[in-house]
């Protein structure tokens, strides 16, 4: 099983791009990944590696802990 | 320096770039990508497998069993082509045409299949043994035959059964 499963990565990526006018496909293609892996990540259901996560943060203008977190983000933070 | 031409064509894996990318950039929903769908299609991969190899032994060596035996191995190759697009082209899509989450769910198939591929040389090196390490020219092409076809099919079988329906909202 992927490791999600035991430690899940919780994160505000759909968030963020909604709120930067994005388009699931336009962040895949500013990230170098398919357009389902943005929809895994934002579901929960995908872990991004060190890298993916710094090329999303870079392409929505976010630090790292504005995105992803080991605990659920309060709502509205 | 220039950057080396993109290959167009992948001669190991059968396939090519345009396919790969229209099988992984498809977005319309399809029922073909549902878990119940691709589980049907394993199934039926491994019946005609099993049928094409057994078909001269369980149906006799005359016009039935040849008959039997061509048709089975038609329906495992269209079976075949049909789950490989099921599961997007992934087991056999080159890691340059991938990202890091389909690259890992490939993989992952391909350590399952390996395992699995154990399990299927080891019963068949049992029957092997069970004979005394001896078998008629016709068990022993049927033999290979399962093993061959198996092995090539393995990993798209494994992909076919372990991935979960697709999500209409990607």
């Amino acid at each position: 099983m992927s490791r999600q499963k035991e430690d899940p990565v919780f994160n505000r990526v759909e968030e963020l791009r909604n709120a930067r006018g994005l388009t699931r496909q336009e962040l895949a293609d500013a990230v170098g990944v398919h357009y389902q892996t943005i929809g895994y990540l934002e579901r929960g259901e995908y872990s991004p590696s060190l890298l993916l996560a710094l090329k999303i943060a870079k392409a929505l203008d976010a630090e790292i802990p504005e995105l992803f977190s080991i605990k659920p983000f309060k709502k509205g933070a | 320096m220039s950057e080396p031409k993109p290959k167009k064509f992948y001669w190991i894996q059968l396939v090519t770039r345009k396919q790969v990318e229209a099988a992984l950039g498809d977005e319309r929903p399809s029922r073909l990508r549902s878990q119940p769908v691709r589980r049907l299609l394993v199934v039926a991969l491994s019946l005609s497998i099993i049928l094409a190899a057994v078909g001269e032994l369980v149906f006799g060596d005359g016009k039935l069993g040849t008959y039997v035996e061509g048709l089975a191995l038609f329906a495992t190759v269209v079976v075949y082509l049909v789950l490989r697009r099921s599961v997007r082209l992934l087991a056999d899509a080159p890691t340059e045409l991938l990202d890091e989450r389909t690259v890992a769910i490939r993989d992952r198939a391909y350590t399952t299949a390996y395992w699995t591929l154990c399990f299927v040389a080891g019963i068949l090196a049992g029957i092997l043994i069970a004979n005394g390490l001896s078998v008629e020219p016709p068990q022993g092409s049927a033999m290979l035959f399962v093993f061959f076809l198996t092995m090539a099919c393995l990993p798209c079988m494994v992909l076919g059964w372990t991935l979960p329906s697709e999500s209409t909202n990607h």
